[in-house]
């Protein structure tokens, strides 16, 4: 008898405990809906209090870059506050720059609306709209990296350098985008290249690489702030490691066809041979124009060819000596790989400006 | 021996520290660990916790719990929900959190920002758990059951914002690969609980 009781009891304690919390949740979370305004008014929706901006703008049909699907880890989906909650949480900072700070820039993925909220959009993202690309040609060129071609019905402009996100089908439909670099140049309009990187369990890498020829995707894009000055006395300094030989193809192309005279030189790093992707056609291109350098180094295995042994800023820190004119950097590829190369550049006395960069 | 609350709260946080000496709470220093100001952070919304978690407790288990704390009443002699402790803590902790983040968010955009979001990962943390349950094993009275649910909270504040400082360090060491990240990391903890041992001499409560 007082078994049961102490039963019935217990039962009591955790009914009461959860019942507490349901009722406090009911008198405490704000209902209803919350009006999110776009560019001074361009826009105005009538959204649910407590989703993400991210979410929210994606549901509107608009397009700003996530590289992560909203896990807050890339730092792409920035938002500009006008008014609402500025203050961005501890993690968030890691992406944001001094000045992001001061302007109430924030990642809209990590931000949950509770109030009325005004933000600003580039225009572009304003304008980005779900395309369709169908793929021409998929060939893998190391053990796993792909070339995956697209052809276009539309064509597509964009700047050497620029990234697309490709929407990866999956549960939750319309919001899970991975950012790809286009690896192709941007006279090429009615088709695009991309190198797709497989990583084990990547639910992006592995959609990109079991796609056949003929099948759809669809993504949004171009984005990316890089811009290549096409003065032709601005000497142009190109750094990538793995597949951030993407981005670098596009700008060397691009950049050989359209600025015959601009000084460029494309330092490319990886962990062993195989890694050095395309090497025979940028040698191929070194060889034709004489302003084009290429230089490849491999850090792992190394005996029997003569190749230059070492990380990538090594190579640099010993043979790179920067131009008394206006030179750009742009590195692309593993965050240590990154911030390796700039702290070479910047003893080199290259100013921080001057330097762009991508972190795969 | 009965210890007072002061030399409680002390020995929680150095020579009985609930990280280095427990063992507890391990996935949440882990995780959270590789910054500085988020550690400091999640040490705060810690001992928060831990400190209210540990009243509440107390007096739950010493008026209703216990072995005859409802003797009073007639028909309730005989009741024994001591086996059902666990449970009941586990409940009260996360139900206590759920309520707080709520409150939390509510009123203060602030305190949430510096406290609110971590509480979430808190709910079933086994550090505040387990500083509960030594608290009735060691049998502390309601005072220094606050002061060692407080020290404990600090004990593992102290104990995650120095990893944090050990890792940012080792961002620039070379780590054999397969032990990087989680594995450095364990063996870090290792090292530092061996050197909180020295602590032991000090006081020490069992
Ligand atoms: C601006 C930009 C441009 C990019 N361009 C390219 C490109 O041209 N080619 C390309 O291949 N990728 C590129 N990426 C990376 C790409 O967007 C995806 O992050 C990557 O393909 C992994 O996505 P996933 O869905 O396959 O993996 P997810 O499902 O996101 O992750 C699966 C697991 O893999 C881990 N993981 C994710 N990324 C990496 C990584 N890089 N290395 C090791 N482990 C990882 C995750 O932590 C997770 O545990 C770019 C990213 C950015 C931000
Ligand atoms: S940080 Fe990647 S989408 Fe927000």
């Amino acid at each position: 008898m007082s078994f049961l009781l102490s039963v019935l009891i217990f039962i009591l304690i955790i009914t009461t405990l959860s019942g507490g919390v349901l009722v406090f949740t009911r008198l405490l979370t704000p209902k209803g809906q919350i009006k999110l305004n776009i560019n001074n008014s361009q826009k105005i929706f009538s959204v649910n209090r407590g989703e993400t901006l991210l979410n929210l703008l994606y549901s509107n049909s608009i397009f700003i870059p996530s590289g992560c699907g909203g896990k807050g880890s890339c730092g792409l989906c920035k938002v500009k506050i006008i008014s609402g909650e500025k203050t961005p949480h501890p993690h968030e900072q890691e992406f944001l720059s001094a000045s992001d700070m001061k302007n109430g820039v924030r990642l809209s993925c990590q931000m949950k609306l509770f109030a009325d909220t005004s933000v600003e959009i580039s225009k572009d993202f304003l304008d980005a709209k779900l395309r369709i690309a169908v793929l021409e040609k998929t060939t893998m060129v190391t053990g796993d990296i792909r070339e995956i071609i697209f052809s276009l019905p539309e064509p597509l402009y964009f700047n050497c350098g620029q990234y697309i996100q490709v929407l990866i089908p999956g549960d939750d439909q319309d919001k899970n985008f991975r950012a790809y670099s286009i690896a192709s140049p941007s006279e090429e309009t009615l088709r695009f290249a991309l190198n797709v990187k497989l990583i084990q369990g990547g639910m992006g890498s592995t959609y990109l690489h079991s796609l056949k020829e003929g099948e759809q995707i669809q993504f949004t894009g171009p984005y990316g702030e890089w811009m290549v000055d096409a003065s032709e006395t601005t000497d142009l300094l190109l750094v990538g490691g793995g597949v951030g030989m993407a981005p670098m193809r596009s700008i060397v192309q691009t950049v050989l066809s359209t600025n015959p005279r601009k000084k460029v030189t494309f330092f490319f790093g990886g962990c062993t041979l195989n890694d050095l992707l395309f090497r025979d056609d940028f040698e191929r291109l070194a060889s034709e124009y004489k302003n084009f350098t290429y230089i490849c180094a491999v850090s792992d295995e190394l005996k029997e060819c003569t190749e230059r042994k070492g990380f990538i800023h090594k190579a640099i820190s010993d043979e790179y000596s920067p131009p008394s004119s206006d030179c750009q950097v742009f590195l692309c590829g593993p965050p240590v790989m990154i911030d390796a190369v700039n702290d070479v550049l910047i003893d080199k006395g290259i100013e921080e400006k001057d330097i762009f960069y991508d972190k795969f | 021996m009965e210890h007072s609350p002061v030399l409680i709260l002390i020995a929680a946080v150095l020579t009985n520290n609930i990280v280095f000496s427990g063992f507890l709470g391990m996935c949440s220093f882990i995780a959270l660990s590789r910054r500085i100001d988020t550690a400091v952070g999640m040490g705060f919304a810690v001992t928060f916790v831990s400190t209210f978690t540990t009243a509440l407790n107390w007096l739950i288990y010493h008026y209703v719990l216990k072995h005859g704390a409802l003797s009073g009443v007639s028909f309730l002699d005989g009741v024994n929900l001591e086996p059902f402790t666990m449970i009941v803590f586990i409940a009260v902790i996360a139900s206590f959190v759920q309520v707080v983040e709520l409150i939390i968010q509510r009123i203060s955009h602030s305190l949430y920002q510096a406290l609110g979001i971590f509480l979430p990962l808190i709910t079933v943390n086994c550090a505040i758990l387990g500083v509960s349950l030594f608290m009735v094993i060691r049998g502390y009275g309601f005072i220094s059951s606050v002061a060692f649910g407080f020290g404990s909270g600090l004990g593992w504040m102290l104990a995650i914002v120095l990893m944090a400082g050990l890792r940012r360090k080792m961002r620039f060491s070379k780590i054999p690969p397969g032990l990087e990240g989680i594995g450095i990391t364990m063996i870090t903890t290792g090292i530092l609980a061996m050197i909180f041992m020295v602590f032991n001499g000090m006081v020490r409560i069992n």
